[in-house]
């Protein structure tokens, strides 16, 4: 990971705790992979232990809002011997450069990983200009 | 203390340290040194949580435990049950699984890439020995639940004392 790179998932790490909730839960930033080609973007979010109905997506504005929350069945009359996560809430929000087509977008959850096509509209493509050299 | 450790990590919160204190107190009063230290390393993980560099082996296990069996969690999103290999000898639990990185053609490109790739093997020593043709594992939502009763073997037998 380079400095810069660190910089901005700091900074997205201050902007989501600018939301207070009103359950004390621990907030995660969730591993992303952004992949973009030239006519869509995907967005693949690692959310182990997050429901279907529990994940909320909106694009407003240009800014993706990712929201989810994990939960974790403890089982009745064991003890706790070793914890390496706890169960929280997943937060993220992306500041999208490129115009995307609202109607289009499709989001699919297999085994705990979000899949997120944001397809690119039709008038970000048409204002592509070319250039010709002479 | 944080910022040495890792630059990325914000400041020790006060109510970090207050909930530190007041185990601390309450370490004098009643002494369960287990249960703190255990508690403790609860506090510790959600402060230097995965994700963040510093984050422990992949994947992140949770264990549970009592006298009949251990349930041992892990977050695996994105694993399929062909990818995971559970494997139980004795009191040694071992979990392996590999992910490879999704082709995504000449045209495409990775802007972000922060998701676990590649292969992992862990390894965990239980309390007591396991019966493997008895363990169970579960995988829903990326998360994997094994269910590992103890080895009848292994239990505690009670002795009766015969008098001549």
């Amino acid at each position: 990971m380079t400095q810069s790179e660190k910089q901005v998932a700091k900074t997205e790490e201050t902007q989501a705790q600018r939301v207070e909730r009103p359950r004390r839960r621990a907030v995660f930033s969730p591993p992303i992979d952004i992949i973009e080609t030239s006519e869509e973007i995907i967005l693949r979010a690692d959310l182990p232990g997050v429901e279907e109905s529990s994940i909320d997506c909106t694009l407003e504005a240009g800014v993706l809002t990712l929201r989810a929350s994990s939960r974790e069945t403890i089982p009745s009359n064991m003890r706790l011997i070793d914890s390496e996560y706890v169960p929280g809430d997943f937060e993220r929000v992306f500041a999208l450069s490129e115009e995307i087509d609202q109607e289009r977008i499709r989001a699919s959850v297999k085994n705990g990983v979000l899949d997120l096509h944001l397809p690119k509209s039709k008038a970000a493509h048409a204002r592509k200009i070319q250039i010709s050299s002479e | 203390m944080q910022t040495v450790l890792h630059g990325k990590r914000k400041q020790l919160k006060r109510k970090d340290v207050t909930i530190m204190i007041q185990r601390l107190s309450a370490l004098e009063t009643a002494w369960d040194p287990f249960g703190e230290i255990t508690e403790f390393r609860r506090a510790m993980n959600r402060l230097l949580r995965p994700g963040d560099g510093l984050s422990q082996a992949y994947p992140p296990l949770n264990i549970y435990a009592n006298d009949e069996e251990v349930v041992v969690s892990a977050e695996v999103p994105g694993f399929d049950k062909e990818s995971l290999d559970i494997s139980v000898h004795g009191s040694t639990f071992s979990l392996s699984g590999s992910r490879e990185p999704v082709e995504v053609g000449e045209e495409a490109t990775y802007l972000r890439e922060e998701r676990f790739q590649g292969r992992f093997n862990r390894m965990v020593d239980l309390p007591f020995s396991v019966d493997a043709e008895r363990v169970k594992a579960q995988l829903r939502n990326g998360t994997l639940v094994c269910h590992l009763p103890r080895a009848e073997s292994d239990k505690p037998r009670k002795i009766t004392i015969g008098a001549k």
